[in-house]
């Protein structure tokens, strides 16, 4: 049965996709995060996608190999006045780049869109397919 | 030997062999007609046989698709698509396929064979390079995509009416 197969790959890539849309409206919710008592602001999340093989004959959905922060320095803004400012009077913000985000959220949706559609045409193949000769 | 056939002498033959002739035409006629009749029956399915390779290949090569566009995200990914004209050819046994391996040796790894979808599996030249080095060009798969559906529900299609014919054939117009 190939086209069942259909439904795993096209599932686990939908899977992926929202996963990396559960990572982008982190990041986007903590853009504004200041940084604790501790000095650590939120670092923005990246997923990153794998092959991942299904069945013997070439079928290939996608998994989320791993989710990495970015190391790169958060945000730092002169605010005296906040409680949280440290002793050269600055506070640090979360690294989130929202303009990077929101491109990865439209990328991230259409892709999701694109595979319910490849479910679904699946989907109506296979119910003509199981009303063959009717 | 057939009653037919002997025709001329009937009255000469004695009535017990007629007996066991016409016992032997009897067994003989169950043994030939079906053998015509499977022929017939070849006739009536060849074209749905040949339409089921099809259907197979066509699903196989939507979930190749499908993969594609699954993996229109993932770093290092390549688009894989099937020679579909040639993988048919080979399928319906119009063209001979790549051999499969033979083990001799208790060693010897035995090789999958070559199905009709694995040996015409082809990698898909980028229109545009990718920074992540990802050859699937949405477009071109979406577009690969419609077209498969569309033939698939054709050759649906063509099997449907097919059956209908040999149906037809069966109950003779009634």
């Amino acid at each position: 049965m190939g086209m069942i197969n259909i439904f795993n790959v096209s599932g686990s890539a939908i899977s992926a996709q929202s996963q990396r849309l559960n990572v982008v409206a982190s990041n986007l919710a903590n853009a504004d995060t200041l940084a604790g008592p501790d000095g650590q602001a939120y670092k923005a999340r990246q997923v990153t996608f794998q092959t991942q093989l299904m069945g013997a004959n070439g079928a290939a959905g996608v998994t989320v190999s791993t989710v990495t922060e970015d190391q790169s320095p958060g945000r730092r803004v002169l605010d005296p006045k906040n409680p949280v400012a440290d002793a050269d009077g600055y506070v640090t913000y979360s690294n989130v780049n929202a303009v990077e985000e929101m491109v990865n959220m439209i990328s991230a949706s259409r892709s999701y869109q694109n595979n319910v559609e490849v479910m679904n045409t699946a989907k109506t193949l296979l119910l003509h397919t199981l009303q063959m000769a009717s | 030997m057939r009653c037919g056939e002997l025709a001329v002498n009937r009255s000469l033959i004695p009535a017990y062999v007629l007996q066991v002739d016409q016992h032997n035409a009897f067994t003989s006629n169950s043994w030939v007609r079906p053998a015509r009749r499977q022929d017939q029956m070849d006739r009536l399915t060849d074209s749905i046989d040949f339409q089921a390779q099809a259907l197979v290949l066509r699903s196989e090569r939507q979930r190749l698709i499908a993969s594609n566009i699954a993996n229109a995200d993932t770093p290092g990914y390549v688009a894989r698509d099937m020679d579909f004209a040639q993988a048919l050819k080979q399928a319906t046994g119009a063209i001979q396929g790549v051999a499969a391996l033979a083990v001799s040796q208790p060693g010897h790894i035995a090789g999958s064979g070559s199905s009709a979808v694995r040996a015409n599996l082809l990698y898909a030249t980028p229109a545009q390079t990718n920074l992540d080095r990802n050859t699937v060009d949405m477009d071109r798969e979406r577009a690969s995509f419609a077209d498969n559906a569309v033939k698939y529900e054709a050759t649906l299609r063509f099997i449907n009416s097919n059956v209908k014919t040999a149906l037809d054939a069966i109950r003779g117009g009634q």
